[in-house]
C-alpha cells in the first residue's frame, strides 16, 4: 500500500494536522483566510536568486493572498493570487488569458493552472503544482504547453525573514505567520507524498506536471508494492507518472535526467514565461499568466527516466576514485549545477537515504 | 611412430570413469561382442570439453589509469585475484588430414572479497566490496597437427596416433563481465556509500593456442591446450553515454589459458 511509505509521516503530522483542525478553522475563520495559505504567509526568497532581486512576500487578502515583490524596502509588484478553483480573466499589455488555482483536499498541494495568448505569440497553457517538500521551503512546478509541446519548470524558495514587512507597515496586521500556520508547514513538510496524493495530481495537472513534481519533491516511495502500482494504473495514472514513481523509488536503478533537445536554454536564468530575452525580473513571474517581478529564475525539470547500467549508481573515476550517486559531477543525478541538483541531494539528504551506508564515512588507516 | 594401444590399456582404466560420460551414449551402437582399439571409420568430428585455470594480462591503459590499475590501486586487489577457473567446449570439423576447423565457447569467471587499502570504517571496520570479472569468448580457427592423426588400414580401420601436438589460430568475440559490488568511498565526501558497478561489454579476439592430444582409447582422448588470446573491450555506456566507469580506457580482457580435458572422436 502506498500509504506504507507514509506512517511515519502521517504519524509525525497527525498531531500538527489536529492542532491544525483545531486550531487553524480558527484562526482562518478569524482571518478569514482560505485553509491551506497559512503555511505560505510571509517572505520567501527564490533558491538561486541574487541579493538585489528581492523577496517575495506572500501576506493575507480576505480569502486569499497578495504576493508582494519587494526589493530593499521596495513594493515593486504586487498581485493577487486567488486559490478559489475559478476561472478568472486577465488582461494585461498585449496579453490576455485565463487562470485559476485551488488547493488539494489535503491542503497540501495547490493546483494552478492558466492559458495565456499575446499577441504574435502562440498561446501558453500551463498546469502546476505548488507544494512544500520541506519545511521553510516551497516549490512551484509548472508544465508548460505550447503548440503541444510540454517543458517542465520549477523554482524553489526558501523562508526568509518577513522584518521587511514591519519597516512597511504590513507585518503586524496580515504577514505575521501565525505559529499554527508554521504548524501547517510542518505538517505539510512531514507528510510525504503518498499514492492518493500521485492520483489526485494526475486528476487535477498535467501528465508532465506530476512527472516534474515527482521528479523535484519525490522522495522514494518506501515499500512501494505491486498493489500500488497497480492502482495507480486502474485510477488512469499515466504511464510515464508511474514510471517516475518507481525510478524516484529506486534511485539506484534508474535515473531522471532532462531531455537536452526540450530544454535548448539549459542554464541558470532562463525564464520559461518570459517573452524573450533579457532581465528575466520581467518575466511572467511566479503567477505564469502575470506579469510580476518575481526573483530568481525557473529551472529545467528532469522529467526523462532512464536505467541506469549496473545497479547502484556511483561511478569509479580513473586517476581519482570512486563518487557516489549524486555527487555533484554525478550524470545520474544531474550535473548542471542547477538549484535542482544541489537541494535535492543538499537540503534534503536524499542521497543518504537512499544508497547511503548508515552514514558510515571512512579514514584513513592508521589515522594518516 | 605408433604404439600399439593395446599396451596401454590399464591406463585407460585411469579415465574410465569421465569416459563412461562421453563414451557410453556414442558408443553404444557400435557395442559388439569383440573389444577392438581402432575405429572403422575415419572420424570427421572431434568434440572435446576441457577445464583449466585462466591468468588475465590485466594491462595498463598507457597515459590513461587503467580500470586494472584503478582496482588494484584503491582496493586489496592483486593480479593473481583475478584469475580463475575457465571451461571450453571445443568442435573440430576435419579439413584434412593435418588440419580441423574449430569452433569454440569457453567461459572463465573470477571473484574477488577486497577492502579498500588506504580507508577505513569511521567504526575502524574494513570497507568491503566484491569484484566480479567473467569472459565468454566465442571463436572460431583453424587447429594444425603436427604429425598424422591417425593412419587409414584397408578400407575401413582408422588407427589412431597416440599422441600429436598442434598449433591454431582462432578469431572471434569475447563478451565480458565486470562488476563491483560492496561499499565504497566517496572520494570527494568520504562518505561510504553502497552501490553496484557494472560493465558488460564485447570485444574482438584472436587467440594462438598449442596443445597436446593423448590417446585414451580408440575413440577418446585427452587433450592439453595452452592458449594467449588478444582482446580489448570497451566500457559499457548507456543509450545517452553514461558508463559506471569513467575516463578509462578500453578494458584490457587478453589472457593465458591453460587447460586440460577430454575430446571423444566422432
Amino acid at each position: 500500500m502506498g500509504t506504507k511509505r507514509t506512517r511515519i509521516g502521517r504519524l509525525a503530522s497527525i498531531a500538527a494536522v489536529v492542532a491544525i483542525a483545531v486550531h487553524s478553522p480558527l484562526a482562518a475563520q478569524e482571518s478569514g483566510l482560505r485553509a491551506g495559505w497559512q503555511p505560505f504567509l510571509g517572505c520567501w526568497r527564490a533558491l538561486d536568486a541574487e541579493e538585489d532581486e528581492g523577496i517575495l512576500c506572500l501576506v493575507a487578502d480576505g480569502q486569499d493572498v497578495e504576493m508582494l515583490t519587494i526589493v530593499d524596502t521596495d513594493v515593486q509588484f504586487r498581485e493577487p493570487l486567488v486559490a478559489d478553483g475559478g476561472t478568472h480573466a486577465f488582461e494585461r499589455d498585449d496579453c490576455q488569458g485565463t487562470e485559476s488555482a485551488r488547493f488539494s483536499e489535503d491542503r497540501h498541494r495547490l493546483y494552478t493552472a492558466s492559458l495565456v495568448t499575446c499577441d504574435g505569440e502562440a498561446p501558453r497553457r500551463s498546469t502546476g503544482i505548488i507544494s512544500m517538500p520541506a519545511l521553510g521551503e516551497w516549490i512551484d512546478v509548472r508544465a508548460i504547453e505550447v503548440n503541444g509541446a510540454f517543458t517542465v519548470w520549477s523554482k524553489r524558495y526558501q523562508r526568509t525573514s518577513h522584518s521587511v514587512l514591519s519597516q512597511l507597515g504590513l507585518a503586524p496586521a496580515i504577514a505575521q505567520p501565525d505559529p499554527f500556520a508554521l504548524r501547517g508547514g510542518v505538517a505539510s513538510a512531514a507528510s510525504m507524498i503518498t499514492i492518493d496524493d500521485v492520483i489526485d495530481a494526475s486528476r487535477n495537472v498535467d501528465t508532465d506536471a506530476v512527472q516534474g513534481w515527482l521528479a523535484e519533491v519525490g522522495p522514494p516511495f518506501v515499500g512501494l508494492s505491486a498493489e500500488d502500482l497497480i492502482r495507480l494504473e486502474e485510477a488512469g495514472v499515466a504511464t510515464a507518472v508511474i514510471d517516475v514513481v518507481v525510478a524516484v523509488s529506486f534511485p539506484e536503478h534508474f535515473a531522471l535526467r532532462p531531455e537536452a533537445s526540450r530544454y535548448p536554454m539549459y542554464y541558470s536564468g532562463w525564464n520559461p514565461y518570459y517573452l524573450g530575452y533579457g532581465s528575466y525580473r520581467r518575466g511572467f513571474g511566479l503567477y505564469p499568466y502575470s506579469y510580476g517581478w518575481y526573483p530568481g529564475s525557473y529551472n529545467p525539470v528532469p522529467v526523462n527516466v532512464n536505467r541506469i547500467p549496473g545497479g547502484g549508481g556511483g561511478q569509479a573515476v580513473a586517476g581519482k576514485g570512486y563518487r557516489r550517486p549524486g555527487s555533484s559531477a554525478d550524470p545520474h543525478t544531474g550535473s548542471s549545477g542547477g538549484s535542482w541538483t544541489s537541494t535535492r541531494t543538499g537540503s534534503s539528504g536524499t542521497s543518504t537515504t537512499r544508497t547511503g551506508s548508515g552514514g558510515r564515512t571512512a579514514v584513513r588507516r592508521g589515522g594518516k | 611412430m605408433f604404439s600399439p594401444i593395446g599396451k596401454r590399456r590399464n591406463m585407460r582404466a585411469l579415465w574410465i570413469i569421465p569416459g563412461l560420460v562421453l563414451v557410453a551414449p556414442l558408443s553404444a551402437p557400435e557395442l559388439d561382442a569383440q573389444e577392438r582399439d581402432f575405429l572403422l571409420r575415419t572420424p570427421t568430428i572431434t568434440l572435446s570439453i576441457r577445464g583449466g585455470y585462466t591468468v588475465p594480462r590485466l594491462g595498463g591503459g598507457g597515459d590513461a589509469q587503467s580500470l586494472w590499475d584503478f582496482t588494484k590501486e584503491h582496493l586489496t586487489v592483486e593480479d593473481r585475484d583475478l584469475a580463475g577457473p575457465h571451461a571450453t567446449v571445443e568442435v573440430g570439423v576435419r579439413a584434412s588430414e593435418r588440419l580441423d576447423f574449430v569452433v569454440a565457447v569457453g567461459h572463465s569467471s573470477s571473484s574477488v572479497l577486497s577492502e579498500f587499502r588506504k580507508w577505513v570504517g569511521s567504526d575502524d571496520l574494513p570497507i568491503n566490496q566484491t569484484t566480479e570479472f567473467t569472459t565468454t569468448p566465442v571463436t572460431a580457427g583453424i587447429k594444425a597437427y603436427l604429425m598424422p592423426r591417425g593412419r587409414s588400414v584397408g578400407s575401413y580401420a582408422w588407427i589412431p596416433r597416440n599422441f600429436n601436438a598442434f598449433v591454431g589460430v582462432a578469431g572471434g568475440m569475447v563478451w565480458y563481465r565486470f562488476e563491483q559490488y560492496g561499499e565504497f568511498v566517496d572520494y570527494e565526501t568520504q562518505d561510504i556509500f553502497i552501490s553496484n558497478l557494472q560493465s558488460r561489454e564485447k570485444g574482438a579476439t584472436v587467440h594462438f593456442f598449442t596443445g597436446m592430444d593423448v590417446n585414451i582409447n580408440e575413440r577418446m582422448m585427452l587433450t592439453g591446450e595452452a592458449r594467449y588470446g588478444f582482446a580489448k573491450g570497451q566500457l559499457q555506456r548507456n543509450y545517452h553515454g553514461y558508463s559506471d566507469f569513467v575516463g578509462f580506457p578500453d578494458l584490457d580482457l587478453s589472457a593465458l589459458k591453460l587447460s586440460l580435458g577430454v575430446g571423444v572422436r566422432l
